[in-house]
């Protein structure tokens, strides 16, 4: 079990550290840590609640968005996009806020408890954000 | 008016939580040896403009949202404003939704978005597999639909849409078809038929129902997915004889049971990415069963569209397959090919059998906002009379460009 734990925290960890941004939730995000899959699963669009909470999606936009959808949601950002259209213009979802910067998208963060973005790993984060780690598997 | 709206500052709009998008679209088509889809093609036309804007409300649990939407397609449309969609939805849990209102009606894996053209390479879908002549028919239907995402474990992901309503074609399209060879109405009425009213060229019944299962394997981004339609229409009492239409004007006859529509449709579908590859295939069977459609259908081949003169007991069977490329993260390119062949119970004399369609394009997208995209297409193999006032050539092209702009 030990083993196990310990391996789950160097996965954690390892893909905590390997990426180039952390994900950062509001002070109510229902979950410490959530999947890879999960992770994707809310940003294209097929999840919208976390233990029954409404989770509000933050995204910064330009090369930050490009590198989070390619490095983490494995898409292309003309393939993000794109399934974002559909959603939008068929009444079937609302495409998550989009902010020019960090510090706009932190301060949303701020006021949306069930809120989660991402920032780069050297950000330095506000009280009242909180870092969700990414774990492999569910 | 498209490259008037490129120098307004362009995003998405928020008020008080509601969101607002639009996107309006021009285009240019010109036709090669036979006059489609809009009069005047084979000249060149700019009669083929699209405008649409949503507003959509999220709460805890309840989704609120409508879109309308405007089109200019030749002899359809006329900048009508009508409403897309309107619905609400309770979300009770993302494997559980229901929505009541005006939804947009799964019919395969593209025809809910056909007109968004932000998300997609090409301008029309294939025209052998959603013909735009017939588009009225598979838009929206006014009803209750229970859907849902479930995932099942790490790498599979199960979505489901059953709906019950109606059909929101509308009531007057077969009048219409009939005056002026187009499903939709524009706002002009339509001039009157000898001997008919238009009360009795109505549909008075419009029902449809359904279903969609899309399976996704999320590792290789891979689709299948399975669509049922079920559309039962009726007609009025009073109708022409179009059995016995030999030309001149048709008579009117007086059919107690009127005209009943029973059609089912059953579609495959499937897609898949690898890297900036992107395939697609979906292929539909259509199968009629009209009571009564033998007094109506037989003879009757329609002014208009390809697809559409189909009788009692017929079959359409049709299939494309596509293959994309992302050039750049700005630039992608497809071609595609499809073809539809109607099964006759009864072959008719000079009725339409089969019809292939080849298309290549290109979407370039100048900034965030604005696109702008080039299709080349080529039709043979049709054996029916196509253009009486221009050819009667089995094959045809068509060249359509379109500019758009989105927020």
């Amino acid at each position: 079990m030990r083993v196990r734990l310990f391996l789950l925290l160097l996965l954690s960890m390892g893909v905590h550290l390997h990426g180039d941004f952390v994900l950062v939730g509001g002070s109510g995000f229902p979950k410490n840590e959530i999947s890879a899959t999960t992770l994707k699963r809310l940003f294209l669009g097929h999840l919208s609640f976390l233990e029954g909470e409404r989770i509000t999606l933050h995204q910064i936009e330009g090369d930050s968005l490009k590198s989070f959808c390619e490095k983490h949601l494995k898409v292309s950002l003309t393939n993000y996009e794109r399934r974002w259209a559909r959603r939008i213009f068929t009444g079937k979802g609302r495409v998550p806020r989009t902010f020019k910067d960090e510090g706009s998208m932190l301060k949303s963060l701020l006021e949306q408890e069930h809120g989660l973005g991402f920032v780069n790993r050297s950000t330095t984060l506000p009280e009242g954000v909180r870092v969700i780690n990414i774990i492999q598997g569910d | 008016m498209a490259l008037a709206l490129w120098a307004i500052p362009l995003g998405a709009y928020e008020v008080d939580g509601v969101d607002v998008h639009g996107s309006l679209s021009q285009s240019y088509m010109k036709t090669h040896g036979h006059e489609w889809l809009i009069p005047g093609s084979l000249e060149g036309t700019f009669e083929y403009t699209e405008f649409s804007l949503n507003a959509y409300k999220q709460f805890e649990h309840w989704n609120l949202g409508a879109q309308v939407i405007s089109r200019d397609f030749g002899r359809e449309g006329d900048f009508e404003l009508r409403l897309d969609w309107a619905h609400v939805e309770f979300n009770a849990l993302d494997a559980l939704s229901l929505r009541l209102g005006r939804v947009k009606l799964p019919f395969g894996l593209y025809a809910e978005f056909r007109d968004v053209d932000m998300a997609r390479t090409e301008i029309l879908l294939p025209q052998t597999f959603l013909p735009e002549d017939y588009r009225g028919a598979a838009v929206a239907y006014d009803g209750v639909g229970v859907a849902g995402d479930i995932p099942i474990g790490e790498s599979h992901l199960l979505q489901y849409h059953l709906y019950w309503g109606t059909n929101n074609i509308k009531d007057d399209f077969f009048l219409n078809y009939l005056t002026q060879g187009i499903y939709e109405s524009a706002t002009a009425v339509p001039p009157a038929l000898p001997g008919i009213s238009q009360d009795q060229a109505v549909l008075d019944t419009k029902t449809l129902r359904g279903g969609q299962l899309i399976w996704s394997y999320d590792p290789w981004q891979w689709r299948l997915g399975y669509n049922y339609l079920h559309y039962i229409g009726h007609f009025a009492l009073d109708f022409y004889d179009l059995k016995n239409f030999a030309g001149g004007v048709p008579n009117v006859v007086r059919d107690e049971l009127g005209l009943e529509l029973d059609i089912q449709w059953h579609i495959l579908s499937t897609d898949l990415f690898l890297g900036d590859w992107f395939f697609r295939a979906e292929t539909m069977m259509r199968l009629n069963d009209y009571t009564q459609g033998d007094l109506f259908m037989d003879r009757f081949g329609g002014p208009g569209g390809l697809t559409t003169n189909l009788a009692n007991g017929n079959e359409l069977w049709s299939w494309y397959f596509s293959v994309q490329r992302q050039l750049l993260d700005s630039t992608g390119v497809y071609a595609r090919f499809g073809r539809f062949i109607l099964v006759e119970e009864e072959p008719v004399v000079g009725g339409s059998t089969k019809l292939n369609e080849f298309s290549v394009g290109v979407r370039h997208d100048f900034s965030e906002h604005v696109l702008g995209k080039l299709q080349v297409f080529h039709y043979w193999g049709y054996p029916g009379t196509l253009d009486q006032a221009t050819n009667n050539d089995s094959s045809w092209g068509m060249v359509l460009a379109r500019m758009t702009v989105h927020f």
